[in-house]
């Protein structure tokens, strides 16, 4: 497991969230998980393949979503995650993952983004990788959000 | 746009059994020839897409018959159906130029599976094909993928309803596998089903009894959407050059409730009744999936 290719996932935390309007975002803990399980109630999903194989996430309560959909809906406010928030919760994974991408491709490697998919409900278990997978806690005014990584490297 | 497939068998039997494997909507079959003799004649006259060949028949048999059609059109795509399924005969099939062989007696699925494999449409000009002709969408390709899966991983016979149209957010029947798709096009395949049935599939694929917990039955689930998704995209990206499409791995997710969103993406449901019970492979991609 090369580290190295979970930073350009990092930096693209610290671009992307700021660059949405998060005033507060810090690395909280980093975990390497032998399978990837997110429990949150909100999960937004995509996949990578070509020169690299994986799943990223981002996991987080329904109440952050929605404050962070409202942020990335210039303030409007999101009192329900309806269909319009959920589809900004979902851009946002695939924004994260295509600046990830990005930084790959300045590198050589030619990384494909599938469409993200929106996960909620109630008793949520998740195995989002069934390989060895990085977890990051992001500390956000909004709350903690959970960012996993799962390569097949 | 049907593919007309000539059958040359000397069994009235067989020629029932193709007519009943082979989706109306999909194939014609556009003539019948009892010996091989008729087979070659048939072959010239009709010039089909496909010919499936009995071996042992009267007058001329099948390997004669199929060497005659192949020295006339090389690039012929004959299917040997045979109830020997010996390795001699089957590289001397191979040896001819004989796509492939089936042994009989042959499950629906199988001779499908093998028609998939070795027939690929000739490209067709657009400036003079018929307006009515309906490309296949992808998610045909994933439906016989579904069918042909089931049964080779699970010896499960299925039947897909009509395709449906996915309206809105997705509510999972509990269990849910998720993979992603990217290249030309990119989209993403849900398997969606209960835990009881994901619980039944697993015994079906491996011939052992499962506690509804144990999460063994998620991974066996994620296995079947990894394989069948590989034979679709296998498939599409033969038949339709340039795709180049590509699976991302499974990812498994189990909830009550459980909804599923993709907010970018035009999916069709099929929808699958097996003996296992009912499961849902949800097909969608960026701008639908012509």
């Amino acid at each position: 497991m090369d580290a190295k290719m979970f930073s350009p996932f990092l930096d693209a935390v610290f671009q992307v969230l700021p660059g949405l309007g998060l005033q507060q975002v810090e690395r909280g803990g980093l975990t390497l998980k032998e399978n990837m399980q997110a429990t949150n109630e909100v999960t937004a999903l995509v996949g990578l393949s070509h020169d690299l194989q994986g799943n990223v996430a981002i996991s987080m309560s329904e109440h952050t979503a929605k404050r962070i959909a409202s942020i990335m809906m210039m303030g409007k406010p999101v009192a329900i995650l309806d269909e319009m928030a959920q589809s900004a919760i979902a851009e946002l994974a695939n924004m994260l993952a295509s600046s990830a991408v990005t930084a790959f491709d300045q590198n050589g490697l030619a990384v494909g983004v599938s469409p993200p998919t929106l996960i909620t409900g109630k008793n949520l278990f998740c195995i989002v990788s069934q390989v060895k997978a990085l977890a990051v806690q992001i500390r956000t005014e909004t709350g903690p959000i959970e960012i996993s990584i799962g390569l097949e490297i | 746009m049907t593919i007309r497939v000539l059958v040359v068998d000397d069994s009235p039997f067989i020629h029932k059994a193709i007519a009943r494997a082979l989706p109306e909507d999909e194939y014609e079959i556009c003539g019948v020839g009892k010996n091989g003799r008729e087979g070659i004649e048939l072959y010239q006259k009709l010039a089909p897409d496909i010919v499936t060949m009995d071996v042992t028949m009267p007058i001329v048999d099948g390997i004669q018959a199929a060497g005659e059609i192949l020295k006339g059109d090389p690039r012929a795509c004959i299917i040997l159906l045979s109830a020997m399924g010996d390795e001699e005969l089957i590289q001397q099939a191979k040896a001819m130029g004989i796509k492939t062989t089936v042994q009989k007696p042959f499950k629906a699925p199988e001779l499908l599976a093998a028609i998939n494999m070795v027939y690929k449409p000739k490209p067709s000009n657009p400036a003079v094909s018929p307006v009515s002709e309906q490309p296949a969408t992808y998610s045909d390709y994933f439906r016989s993928a579904l069918e042909n899966t089931l049964k080779e991983m699970a010896d499960l016979d299925c039947s897909c309803g009509r395709t449906e149209i996915q309206e809105g957010i997705l509510a999972s029947k509990g269990v849910a596998v998720i993979l992603g798709v990217t290249g030309k096009r990119s989209g993403r395949i849900i398997l969606d089903t209960s835990r009881e049935v994901a619980c039944c599939l697993s015994e079906a694929m491996n011939g052992e009894k499962y506690e509804l917990e144990d999460d063994f039955i998620l991974y066996s689930l994620s296995e079947i959407l990894n394989i069948l998704s590989g034979k679709a995209i296998t498939r599409i990206n033969n038949i339709h050059k340039d795709t180049n499409l590509r699976l991302g791995p499974p990812s498994i997710f189990v909830g009550n409730p459980l909804n599923i969103n993709s907010p970018k993406i035009k999916a069709e449901i099929i929808k699958a009744t097996t003996t296992a019970g009912d499961i849902s492979l949800n097909v969608g991609f960026e701008g639908g999936d012509k």
